[in-house]
């Protein structure tokens, strides 16, 4: 291999797919990137065989080539240098390589690419669709939160994926809580499609996106064993988990009795308040909810924490409340992490009573769900 | 030789009865999604285990697998294959315990941790073969809590995974977890075909000869010792000076005081001198027991055989118990002088 190529460019492709070098791992060339030079382009490949990432930049290729180098050295190496030209190459063995830019040099152990996990070229066949980056992101994370992080089934540590028609849905619950966000495709599919994905690898995917202005290109396997998200110079690639997720249709409940709308700010702010006095009380912070009344010229949510050690908080919320006055406790760090992932300026909860779960929605959109358990009202 | 037919490969040696099922019911497709390998240590419970691995993925047609050869059959022989893990104590110190900056490093069992992991790997699906292949080595040492915790995996696995157990002895691994499995139980290969394969592999034949008697039938142990003659050597040594803390009953909380003052410089000797009396106190009570043929250090198994005599099996049971509790109380950063002192009082004199 012989390769000249930008640091810049270099840096930012192993950024990137350092993302998904494996930082523990009894396979050592999972600790290393794969480097193929080849035609007009260096392509830096990690994997931590859960997810993959292939990154691809333009360079001047005089020798073709396949080398694993040490993934956390080359990185920290390539970031000490400067912007500008720079090449890699072999002078001691297939194994080693140096990495040069004017008087500064270094050589890099490598191990035998052979070993290196394949990530299959995604074949034309199975599901493809286009989806706008920044709303597949924005999506990613507003439901990824709600994933499990624990084992207690393996499913609800994935992010449920599923295409009907021109509809994209991602789904995730732990049991206690769970977001589903909506997406409207340009391009309705032939076929429905109905995957998980490691709710980790969802974290990372959305990370990735992050720089992306283009469409984004998904293609899933016809056997759904691994989905595929292509930018221009970016495949980020990830397992399938098997199984069966739980029916969204029987957890999200479609009535209410209490419905309010709040400022989204205002309410997260106060959650944040409560937050800091729940922490000594098991999370709890609790919604008491009037509509307008006589002594009450507008509907108000009053949001309190309090804690038998530290103290407590109160905040009066105005609102626009319909249907029965209401009280209910949700945990306080539940309502923070939907809270402060939502966009809309206002948000509506609606409620059936203190005891079943409760529904936040961006106000004014049907693209966002988050359904969330009350948690009990001591005696207090 | 080996239960080839000719067109297979199973990199396996002796086992025949073993081979041949697996391979006819790899040939058949009727597999069980579970399997429980037992038998002593290093007699090719793993091997066998990563045969079978290779026989269900390799890339070759359906009756001449494993060929040995495929990219599939190599990477799983180079512990490079992206749907086959194979986990052990070593495995979980590096992927568990050293991650967490849990810096006891547990060598003693399979943890809770180890079992969510792998049941969390298993509903993946697999990416390049056909099968996902978890293989268990220490099944015998799961944790408590563990067996329940990996029940649901081994009833319902997913349609495409094979779970392979690995234990010595099908009585270490509780009955909830035994009735979920197929079972195979594998015996020693006799020191001719020991002899045998040693040779054939260019042992010189006087080398070939001591190592197979010595290995009172553990190939796998023997094709170790004859690829590295210093381990042979060096392990020899290790297990005649700890055989000898064991038996002179005097001199014990001397040593118990020699060792705690190295332990701080060097924790890992003390951790591989406890798991050898460990292992000398386990061989001593399947003595006792009249389960010779068990053992796991078979050359020193005439005077520890000899010197288990002495005692009733609650006493060396006893001194297993002390041993292992020894150990997790320098994982749990205790004084050494007292948890080594401890240690050797509660051993039998
Ligand atoms: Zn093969």
């Amino acid at each position: 291999m012989r390769v000249t190529c930008l640091q810049e460019n270099l840096h930012r492709a192993l950024g990137t797919a350092g993302r998904a070098v494996a930082s523990k791992s009894t396979l050592p060339i999972l600790g290393n990137f794969l480097l193929n030079a080849s035609g007009d382009n260096l392509v830096i490949t990690a994997t931590n065989l859960e997810m993959g990432i292939r990154y691809t930049i333009p360079a001047k290729v005089q020798e073709e080539g396949r080398v694993t180098l040490q993934a956390r050295v080359l990185n920290d190496f390539v970031a000490s240098l400067s912007s500008g030209e720079m090449e890699l190459l072999h002078d001691q063995g297939p194994l080693t390589v140096l990495v040069k830019q004017g008087n500064t040099q270094a050589h890099v152990r490598g191990i035998d690419p052979e070993d290196f996990p394949p990530l299959t070229e995604h074949a034309d066949e199975g599901t493809q669709f286009e989806v706008d980056a920044s709303v597949l992101r924005e999506s990613i994370e507003h439901v990824v939160f709600a994933a499990a992080s624990d084992d207690s089934r393996p499913v609800l540590a994935g992010v449920q994926l599923e295409v009907k028609g021109n509809k994209l849905q991602l789904a995730a619950a732990d049991g206690f809580r769970m977001s589903v966000r909506t997406v409207t495709l340009d391009q309705p599919l032939e076929a429905d499609v109905s995957i998980i994905i490691p709710a980790r690898a969802m974290g990372e995917m959305s990370r990735v996106l992050s720089d992306a202005s283009e469409p984004a290109r998904i293609s899933i396997t016809p056997n759904q064993t691994q989905l595929y998200l292509s930018l221009p110079d970016i495949v980020f690639v990830t397992r399938l988990i098997d199984g069966t997720f739980p029916d969204l249709k029987q957890i999200i409940p479609t009535t209410w009795n209490t419905r309010s709308i709040v400022l989204r700010d205002t309410v997260l702010d106060a959650a944040r308040r409560a937050a800091i006095f729940a922490r000594s009380a098991n999370d709890v912070v609790k919604f008491e909810i009037q509509p307008p009344s006589e002594s009450l010229e507008m509907g108000q949510v009053t949001i309190t924490a309090n804690a038998a050690d530290t103290g407590d908080n109160r905040d009066d919320i105005d609102a626009q409340v319909e249907g029965e006055p209401t009280q209910i406790a949700f945990n306080g760090r539940y309502l923070t992490d939907v809270l402060s992932v939502m966009r809309s300026a206002s948000v509506a909860f609606e409620l059936q009573g203190a005891n079943a779960a409760g529904v936040i929605k961006s106000e004014g959109s049907d693209d966002f769900v988050h359904v969330i358990m009350p948690m009990v009202i001591g005696a207090s | 030789m080996s239960a080839d037919d000719g067109r297979t490969h199973w990199p396996v040696i002796g086992h025949e009865e073993a081979v041949r099922g697996l391979r006819d019911a790899v040939r058949s497709g009727r597999m069980s999604h579970a399997y429980l390998i037992t038998g002593p240590e290093g007699i090719g419970r793993s091997t066998l285990a990563m045969a079978l691995a290779q026989a269900l993925n390799c890339e070759h047609v359906i009756d001449e697998r494993p060929c040995g050869e495929c990219d599939s059959c190599r990477r799983i022989d180079h512990g490079a294959h992206p749907d086959v893990t194979r986990v052990d104590l070593d495995w979980q110190a590096d992927m568990i315990a050293a991650p967490r900056g849990d810096a006891t490093r547990s060598r003693q069992r399979l943890s809770i941790e180890t079992i969510r992991w792998l049941r969390q790997d298993i509903v993946t699906r697999p990416v390049m073969g056909r099968w996902k292949v978890q293989i268990v080595d220490d099944a015998d040492l799961f944790s408590e809590s563990a067996p329940d915790a990996f029940l649901k995996t081994l009833e319902e696995p997913p349609s495409f995974a094979i779970i392979i157990l690995v234990a010595t002895s099908v009585d270490s691994v509780s009955e909830t977890v035994r009735s979920r499995c197929r079972h195979l139980q594998l015996g020693t290969v006799s020191t001719a075909l020991i002899r045998e394969t040693l040779e054939s592999r260019g042992v010189p034949p006087a080398a070939a000869g001591a190592i197979s008697r010595s290995a009172h039938g553990r190939i796998a142990w023997a094709l170790r010792m004859a690829n590295d003659p210093e381990a042979l050597r060096a392990r020899r040594e290790k297990v005649e000076a700890a055989l000898e803390h064991l038996t002179a009953p005097l001199g014990r909380v001397e040593i118990s005081g020699v060792i705690a003052s190295n332990h701080s410089r060097n924790r890992e000797a003390t951790h591989e001198l406890l798991d050898l009396y460990t292992g000398l106190w386990r061989d001593a009570l399947l003595h006792r027991a009249g389960l010779g043929d068990l053992v796991v250090f078979p050359e020193v198994g005439d005077r520890l055989a000899e010197y288990a005599n002495n005692f009733g099996v609650g006493d060396l049971r006893r001194a297993v118990g002390a041993t292992q509790r020894c150990m997790g109380d320098l994982d749990a950063n205790m004084q050494a002088r007292i948890a080594l002192h401890a240690m050797v009082m509660q051993w039998p004199r």
